[in-house]
């Protein structure tokens, strides 16, 4: 019912659960836009309410593991900064695979593309200072094609191929070339160990597998060698990747260069592994419940979400919540007639538990401040634009 | 292929190129035909839900806005539309400059009430870089795979009876 009045603390709070029901999910939308109720109800954007009800509170940090509730924002804007963490912010990876011999029986195309997916990791001054590089669009799409004759017709700034230098690009190195072990190199003959039986070939060659820790960096030009110095230097995260695997005779030697890049172009350049959130569970016992059915009650849910307290009245044990955080809205507890009309389950609508795991190359609470600063640097671009289209009029 | 080519090192005026870009940006904001002062439909280019729905919520936010709604008319152009309705003359450009300005503020303050928290917490925890002691079920896995390639070195007897196959 619309009434005139300002809605009371009550209906304020209520107006944050989104129920779950048994069959469906009621009252999805947020209502707290200025008209949805009578007009004693300020809900006009105010930034010192917005600032007063704002809460971050962090649940863990590890560098590349950060889990934290975002508490009193609209789904709008905890879902942009989700979707520019997968897919906005720049990062660095292997792009351009030069082919000077490969003779294991991965084929160029595969062996690039492994290559290409291996997360690395630097020093953040350098990886922040690096510039874009710009590619031409491939020659089989057509779109991006047309879209990029138009720009260079349009002759703007930043048209125009980029050529690479130590500006743009990393340069990294991989040669590697598989052989027998020897008595003279390696204290250990691989051919009188395979006479003998032997099946392991970590024994009997040298370099039967390429990991991601033998990619050598060749810093470029006179900023790189300072940007990237000892332990800044360009690296995989995880040294333990297995690249390929080669026998005796068999070679890869290859040239890497590694550019700037965003997570909508490739996944790749994405610097997360997941960036995701989930609504902080409601539970409502609405009457009692008691006795063997708190105990079937407290079943349906995973451990440490509900709890028994000794309840005077009845003088048997009764249901209480615990911590709705570790329930996982399973519903379980809605398939059962003794608790019909007890239990109210739900999501409170503006508390978002994020969980941000990093690919390695940042650490996880930079990224999030990065995907606030990017919303931000949006917002005042078209800032700049609206200014310029009103002058223009 | 052009993509052959050496590396060559950029002279100096590399950085200042980055500038200039700023400079020379792109119009990327565009006003639709048929709109008026109070009704318009400004489009987005390069632009998707992210600011979309984000502008679409901030700009709903204000008492002056009749209507507002966003959509991206084709998923394979990069373009988002934006229609704004305002009650009582008031202009839409006025609308979307106090939209634009409000989700800078907001991001401000997350930004701002974020690192508070995240300073707090990791100087409550400052051991959160160690690694975590291991599990009981992680230190049993472990001793199994060692116990394995201990058998496995003996020789393949040991090993079939270490995982019962004798």
């Amino acid at each position: 019912m619309p009434s005139w009045a300002p809605l009371t603390e009550e209906q304020l709070q209520q107006r944050r659960i989104v129920n779950v029901n048994a069959e469906t999910v009621t009252d999805t939308a947020a209502t707290d836009i200025p008209n949805h109720y009578g007009p004693a109800q300020d809900d006009s954007w105010n930034l010192d309410q917005f600032r007063r009800n704002l809460k971050v509170e962090f649940h863990h940090n590890k560098p590349y593991d950060a889990a934290f509730s975002l508490i009193g924002v609209d789904a709008s804007i905890a879902n942009a900064f989700r979707r520019i963490l997968l897919s906005e912010i720049p990062t660095l990876a292997i792009e351009d695979v030069f082919f000077f011999d490969n003779t294991s029986i991965i084929q160029d195309e595969v062996l690039a593309h492994r290559l290409g997916l291996i997360p690395l990791t630097g020093g953040h001054e350098g990886l922040r200072w690096m510039h874009w590089y710009r590619k031409p669009p491939p020659k089989d799409d057509y779109a991006a094609q047309a879209a990029w004759e138009a720009e260079q017709e349009a002759g703007e700034a930043s048209a125009g191929a980029s050529v690479p230098n130590d500006y743009n690009t990393v340069v990294l190195h991989l040669n590697v070339e598989c052989r027998w072990a020897t008595e003279e190199e390696d204290g250990r003959d691989g051919r009188q160990l395979a006479k003998e039986g032997s099946t392991d070939p970590k024994e009997k060659y040298v370099n039967s597998s390429v990991y991601a820790h033998q990619l050598v960096f060749d810093p470029q030009g006179d900023h790189q060698p300072k940007l990237f110095a000892g332990e800044n230097r360009i690296r995989p995260v995880n040294p333990n990747i297995l690249i390929a695997k080669l026998r005796p005779g068999q070679k890869i030697s290859v040239r890497l260069h590694c550019i700037k890049g965003i997570g909508s172009d490739h996944a790749k350049f994405s610097p997360v592994a997941t960036a995701s959130y989930r609504l902080l569970p409601d539970i409502k016992i609405t009457k009692p419940i008691t006795g063997a059915d708190a105990k079937a009650f407290q079943k349906c849910f995973p451990r440490g979400v509900i709890g028994l307290e000794d309840d005077a009245e009845s003088g048997e044990k009764k249901a209480v919540v615990v911590d709705p955080f570790k329930d996982t809205v399973s519903r379980e507890c809605l398939r059962y007639d003794e608790f019909k009309d007890k239990v109210k389950l739900g999501r409170i609508r503006d508390h978002f538990i994020f969980s941000v795991e990093s690919a390695g190359q940042f650490e996880s609470d930079e990224l999030f401040i990065d995907s606030i600063r990017l919303l931000k640097a949006k917002a005042e671009r078209f800032k700049r634009h609206l200014s310029e289209l009103e002058e223009g009029r | 292929m052009s993509n052959d080519a050496e590396m060559t090192d950029a002279q100096g005026g590399a950085e200042a190129n980055g500038a200039e870009e700023f400079v020379h940006e792109k119009q990327r904001l565009k006003i639709l035909p048929g709109s008026s002062d109070t009704a318009a439909s400004f489009a987005f280019e390069k632009e998707d839900h992210t600011l979309g729905n984000a502008l679409r919520y901030i700009i709903m936010k204000n008492p002056d806005v009749e209507f507002c709604g966003y959509s991206i008319p084709h998923p394979s152009e990069a373009v988002m539309n934006v229609r704004i309705q305002t009650w009582d003359g008031v202009s839409v450009w006025d609308v979307l400059r106090k939209a634009l300005d409000d989700l800078c503020d907001l991001c401000d303050v997350v930004e701002e009430k974020f690192t508070k928290a995240r300073d707090e917490f990791n100087a409550e925890h400052p051991d959160r870089m160690k690694k975590k002691g291991m599990t009981k079920n992680k230190l049993a896995t472990t001793r199994t795979i060692q116990q394995h390639r201990r058998y496995h070195e003996q020789g393949e007897l040991a090993h079939m009876k270490f995982w019962k196959l004798i």
